[in-house]
């Protein structure tokens, strides 16, 4: 909407505002440029909740280009009110609130899953074309497959909480898994029971339950 | 019969504090800011109107929303709520994005994962079956498995002294 084409239509009918005050719409009404004929409920629900004086008052603290802006969400907001009486406006924000935290919940769970996988480490290719290449009917070693390379990633600190009031940067830090995984613990729980033939590379870090057996 | 000390309504209002006041128990003196933004937005009988329309057991929400709402609108003139529920809304979108954009290197670990497995095992197949052709002879030099139990011996007998005498040839 902009002023000129409601200066040019209040000329010939008035405003939302001015008729359902019953008067004279002005050319220069404070209300003509935001509430046109056509949307009659418009201005009403914003009458009934906020009051046409009080809007005024709003309206002339503003600059012009903010005012259709500032009509806009007084009218979201009076038609929130008069739906919800009690919560309004605020019923919808404690439902987006607890929306975000859901997602924010799950962003957690699922990072914290998906360092597990970043954390194991394991290039399957080169284990796998490793293994096939080196096929011999010599000699059994345990291998042991145990991260390396990439080590422990702490990604906790790799999650921005810039849009969130620090209540809920806590709440989320809570949630956030661990992230300190322990070798020992990672070797333990991957460790092969492979029975694969010799490697002629250096073998990987040791683990803990590397399994050698004697060759001879 | 009046409130011995006056509502923030009444004070700012310049009146008198009836016992019945319906904007006196949820606009403590102690706090004239909470009123005053809800008087420059929504006025003292326009708050009176909506509180006076609800039940008892709902106006205490009631007016902490609109006071809420109030302190929002004259923080924000342009916007109020509003702007807090779009800032929400932008929040929730990236929160999506990337949560599935978390879920689907998840996925993509997980099939990464199952691949290594398979090949794994393929490869573990590939040595036992190695292992066993090394752990038994082949049955052509073996005297002690008979491969083929119903073949005439005789002719097994003769076909296994040709090629030894003669050498492995084919």
């Amino acid at each position: 909407m902009r002023a000129r084409w409601n200066m040019a239509s209040s000329s010939n009918s008035p405003c939302a505002a001015c008729k359902f005050l019953r008067r004279k719409c002005q050319p220069e009404c404070v209300f003509a440029p935001y509430f046109p004929p056509d949307q009659p409920q418009k201005f009403a629900n914003v009458h009934k909740v906020f009051g046409a004086s009080n809007v005024t008052k709003l309206l002339n603290e503003l600059h012009p280009h903010q005012r259709e802006d500032a009509v806009n969400s007084l009218a979201f907001e009076a038609d929130m009110r008069l739906r919800d009486p009690v919560y309004g406006c605020v019923g919808l924000i404690s439902v987006l609130q607890h929306q975000l935290r859901q997602l924010q919940m799950e962003i957690s769970c699922a990072k914290s899953e998906l360092s597990k996988y970043q954390n194991l480490g394991i290039t399957g290719h080169g284990l796998i074309a490793a293994a096939a290449n080196n096929y011999n009917h010599q000699q059994n070693l345990g291998i042991n497959l145990i991260g390396g390379g990439g080590g422990v990633r702490d990604h906790h600190h790799h999650y921005h909480h810039q849009f969130f009031p620090r209540d809920q940067q806590q709440m989320i830090r809570s949630f956030d898994g661990g992230n300190n995984y322990d070798a020992s613990l990672l070797a333990m729980n991957v460790s092969a029971n492979l029975q694969l033939s010799q490697f002629p590379q250096p073998r990987a870090a040791a683990g803990d339950d590397r399994r050698t057996i004697d060759p001879s | 019969m009046s409130h011995s000390t006056r509502c923030a309504a009444c004070k700012s209002l310049r009146k008198r504090c009836p016992e019945d006041c319906v904007l006196a128990p949820y606009f403590p003196p102690t706090d004239p800011q909470r009123y005053a933004c809800v008087h420059k937005i929504f006025g003292a009988s326009n708050t009176t109107n909506m509180l006076q329309q609800l039940p008892m057991h709902l106006r205490a929400e009631a007016a902490d929303c609109i006071s809420f709402e109030s302190r929002s609108r004259v923080e924000d003139p342009v916007y109020g709520s509003v702007g807090i529920i779009t800032q929400l809304q932008e929040q929730i979108i990236t929160a999506q994005s990337e949560l599935v954009k978390t879920k689907g290197e998840i996925a993509f670990h997980n099939a990464q994962q199952q691949l290594q497995q398979q090949q794994m095992q393929q490869l573990q197949m590939i040595h036992a079956i190695a292992q066993e052709v090394e752990d038994q002879p082949l049955w052509l030099s073996s005297s002690q498995q008979d491969p083929f139990p119903n073949v005439n011996q005789q002719l097994l007998e003769d076909y296994n002294y040709s090629n030894t005498f003669c050498g492995f040839e084919f």
